[in-house]
């Protein structure tokens, strides 16, 4: 599947996590906050500095995390596959 | 002091992530908090609350809240070296039940550590709205520590989390957890053999995440370490870091997630207020006029300024007297007028009854008409964090600050500013790196404080009497002046003093918006403003004394002429160089002069020091200056670093008294030189 930068997908586009690709501090912050590898996250909104991010939780209040463009640029994302998608309840909008 | 000296029976630490309810669990528990000194190695405070409880009294030690314990700033230093080496009996971990899984990160690092843990499901009263349903007993269950559901607003579960906390406390607790991981599972338990001891393998998996600092501290060298990461990235292709984070995370989602049950098709709830506010200019300007409403509520509750005005305008000056005496400042006023008249009287004129009247109750009367000023001003800015409309703001305000290399959380010491330039200073601690907290310590004092807008609101009232519209345009103009200079100084100290180019980056947590709870703004408001007033009312209340000591002796003793004062020989020198710029007369150059040095002590002292000096209310008239004149030393009045106390606070931020040195220095620059363009240009324009 292809993969591209996450300040790449549109508002709604649902991805999953290929490789943060940031220095090691910023990387901390995010993995603590659930950014890890494989999370599958959902773009709840997008603009021209920065874009706002919702990690998928059974509760569906997922954390809600804003990035800043740059740091968008360097989360490397592939697009979820509906077939494979994990169906008990994972996150329905 | 130990916390054992302060009678505790058990002591608590709590420690959860940030926005679990930290703050508000705290405040209900223990309704107060004291400071017993700093974290051992910080300047950081330690804050403990007490709480009696079956007999004994429990202490709740508060720790920082943070996402993870891999020590990667100050404060989750702070907090892993308390849970591995501070004295404690048993932790609270706080974890929000709307969020259970995510929250439970920190959780799980900490039991692989130790077991003598509480946890409070926090919030539970929003869970049940939202409905999401968490099961503690099979958590209890599963994890082997006791989950107690609470909420702080509506006071449930603290009984049962207190008799938990005291209970735990006083045992054990039992084995740490033990978490399998997979690909990286070899390497910890190689490195757990190293360190040794019932939580070895917790320590293994931070020293494996990266914390180099503890790695040493407990006996593994950088190399060692390095080469096991190495090893993990071999065997799995993946950064141990992330390795052992994803299998935590994974973890939580198998043990927590099935104590989660859903009772209504609970999700996707979207929000208003992050649609507009992210909307790239709206959603800025929106942020900017939360700003200001939140600065003027604060100011318009305290004295009734602008309706006063309004009303004064239109012809309504009785109505506009009433307003005026019946606002909180205009109360306070009023009572101390009373008090020292009424001392004066009884003492009966001379040196001492004038030292008490005009120097010391004047001094007192200051600092209670400036405290409730405080109180609203925290008071908004807690409401504005404690909905969660901060971080919205931060996010639509980072299309605007970036381009000045600041990241939105930026505007958090703005915000704080807007009331006080102390605590704004120190909120520069949200910052994402080193530079760019140099770089709003730098500039956040340009900033107009509550105290500034006094001097302001003084001023413009002399400068531009009877006409409210552009009195109220003069005061948007300063404050849109400091937020310029704000802006622009952090750039010019990223790029020339840093020389960093490029903006921070940011990430940052929203949370769900909500409408504020009086009570937890009005705890953090109260706590935040009692200390203070505390502090800086000492600090006004000895000045106003000296002043008045300065102002009312000379060589000679006692004076009744401020020409042979003390404080005419100081201000002179000031005067000196500011009367050829600003063509002052002699007899107010030395008073201005003066004036400008108490304002380095603090803004709000500016006034009563004419007014003390002059012994007359009228600012302008008291000086002899023309209103060009009153509007250009306004202007260096508001920019030059606001007072000693944020000097201080400057100094105590970056521990660099040539920094704070060169800030006074840059500060008073710009402010004369602003000042001087616009006398100037005033001058020839033919104003
Ligand atoms: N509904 C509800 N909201 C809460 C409760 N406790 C805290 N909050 C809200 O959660 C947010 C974060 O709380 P705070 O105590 O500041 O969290 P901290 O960052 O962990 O100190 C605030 O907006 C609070 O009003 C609670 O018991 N019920």
């Amino acid at each position: 599947m292809a993969r591209v930068k996450l300040s790449s997908i549109q508002q709604g586009g649902r991805v999953r996590v290929v490789e943060i690709l940031l220095d090691s501090k910023l990387q901390t912050r995010l993995i603590n906050m659930g950014l890890t590898r494989g999370a599958t996250i959902t773009v709840i909104c997008r603009n021209h500095s920065s874009t706002i991010i919702m990690l998928n939780s059974s509760s569906g209040y997922g954390r809600t995390i804003a990035l800043s463009k740059d740091v968008a640029e360097r989360i490397i994302v592939e697009a979820v596959d509906p077939s494979t998608e994990n169906c008990n309840g994972e996150f329905q909008t | 002091m130990s916390l054992r000296e302060l009678g505790c029976s058990v002591v608590v630490g709590v420690i959860g992530q940030p926005n679990v309810g930290k703050t508000t669990l705290f405040n209900v528990l223990t309704g107060s908090m004291e400071r017993v000194g700093n974290f051992p190695g910080t300047t950081v405070e330690m804050k403990v609350g007490r709480r009696a409880f079956g007999g004994g009294v429990v202490c709740f030690v508060d720790l920082p809240g943070i996402y993870g314990l891999k020590a990667v700033s100050v404060d989750e230093r702070i907090a892993r070296d308390f849970i591995l080496y501070g004295d404690w009996d048993v932790l609270l971990v706080l974890v929000d039940s709307t969020l259970p899984v995510e929250t439970s990160y920190l959780l799980l690092q900490i039991l692989q550590l130790t077991r003598r843990v509480v946890v409070a499901l926090t919030k539970y009263d929003e869970a049940e709205r939202l409905g999401v349903e968490v099961d503690a007993d099979l958590l209890r269950r599963s994890l082997g520590v006791p989950f107690v559901r609470v909420s702080a607003l509506k006071g449930a579960g603290l009984s049962e989390l207190l008799a938990e906390l005291v209970r735990v406390g006083g045992s054990s607790g039992g084995e740490p957890l033990r978490i399998g991981f997979g690909a990286a599972e070899s390497a910890i338990e190689r490195l757990a053999r190293v360190v040794g001891g019932s939580r070895a393998r917790g320590l293994a998996y931070l020293i494996l995440s990266g914390d180099v600092e503890l790695g040493e501290r407990v006996g593994v060298s950088r190399g060692a370490a390095e080469s096991l990461k190495k090893e993990i990235l071999m065997v799995s292709g993946r950064d141990s870091e992330e390795l052992l984070a994803s299998t935590l995370y994974n973890f939580a989602r198998e043990v927590v997630q099935p104590a989660v049950r859903l009772l209504r098709g609970a999700g996707g709830e979207r929000s208003i207020l992050l649609e507009v506010f992210s909307r790239p200019i709206a959603g800025a300007l929106l942020s900017i006029l939360v700003l200001f409403t939140a600065v003027f509520t604060a100011f318009t509750v305290n004295t009734g300024f602008p309706f006063t005005a309004l009303l004064r305008v239109l012809g309504f000056v009785e109505a506009a007297e009433v307003v005026e005496r019946y606002t909180v400042s205009g109360l306070v006023e009023a009572l101390f007028d009373w008090v020292g008249d009424s001392v004066a009287e009884f003492l009966g004129g001379g040196f001492v009854a004038e030292f008490i009247a005009g120097g010391v109750i004047e001094g007192v009367a200051i600092v209670a008409q400036f405290a409730p000023l405080v109180f609203v001003a925290l008071a908004v800015v807690s409401a504005i964090e404690d909905s969660g409309l901060g971080p919205l703001m931060a996010v639509s305000l980072h299309g605007l600050f970036r381009r000045f290399g600041l990241s939105g959380r930026a505007v958090y010491p703005v915000l704080i500013s807007l009331g006080c330039n102390v605590p704004g200073v120190v909120a520069s601690r949200a910052a994402v790196d080193g530079v760019e907290r140099l770089s709003i310590v730098a500039s956040a004092s340009f900033i107009p404080c509550q105290a500034r807008l006094i001097v302001l609101l003084a001023l413009v009232g002399a400068i531009i009497p009877g006409d409210p519209v552009l009195q109220s345009l003069a005061v948007l103009l300063v404050y849109a002046g400091g937020f310029i200079l704000y802006l622009v100084t952090a750039l010019l100290f990223r790029r020339f003093a840093a020389g960093v180019r490029g903006a921070s980056e940011l990430v940052l947590e929203l949370p769900r918006p909500h409408w504020p709870s009086l009570r937890v703004v009005f705890w953090s408001s109260w706590s935040a403003a009692r200390h203070f007033i505390v502090r800086a009312g000492t600090i006004l209340v000895a000045f106003v004394v000296i002043v008045w000591i300065l102002s009312h002796t000379g060589f000679s003793g006692y004076t009744g002429d401020p020409s042979s004062s003390f404080a005419f020989y100081i201000g002179s020198s000031i005067g000196f160089v500011l009367k050829p710029l600003f063509d002052l007369s002699c007899e107010s150059s030395w008073v201005v002069g003066f004036a400008v040095l108490i304002g380095f002590i603090a803004k709000e002292n500016i006034i009563s020091t004419i007014a003390v000096v002059r012994g007359v209310g009228d600012v302008l008239g008291g000086l002899g200056l023309n209103p060009v004149q009153g509007a250009s030393l306004l202007i260096f009045f508001m920019y030059y670093i606001p007072c000693a106390a944020t000097a201080t606070t400057i100094w105590m931020e970056v521990r660099s008294v040539k920094f704070t040195l060169a800030l006074i220095g840059y500060t008073a620059v710009v402010s004369l030189t602003l000042s001087l363009i616009f006398y100037r240009t005033a001058l020839l324009l033919g104003v």
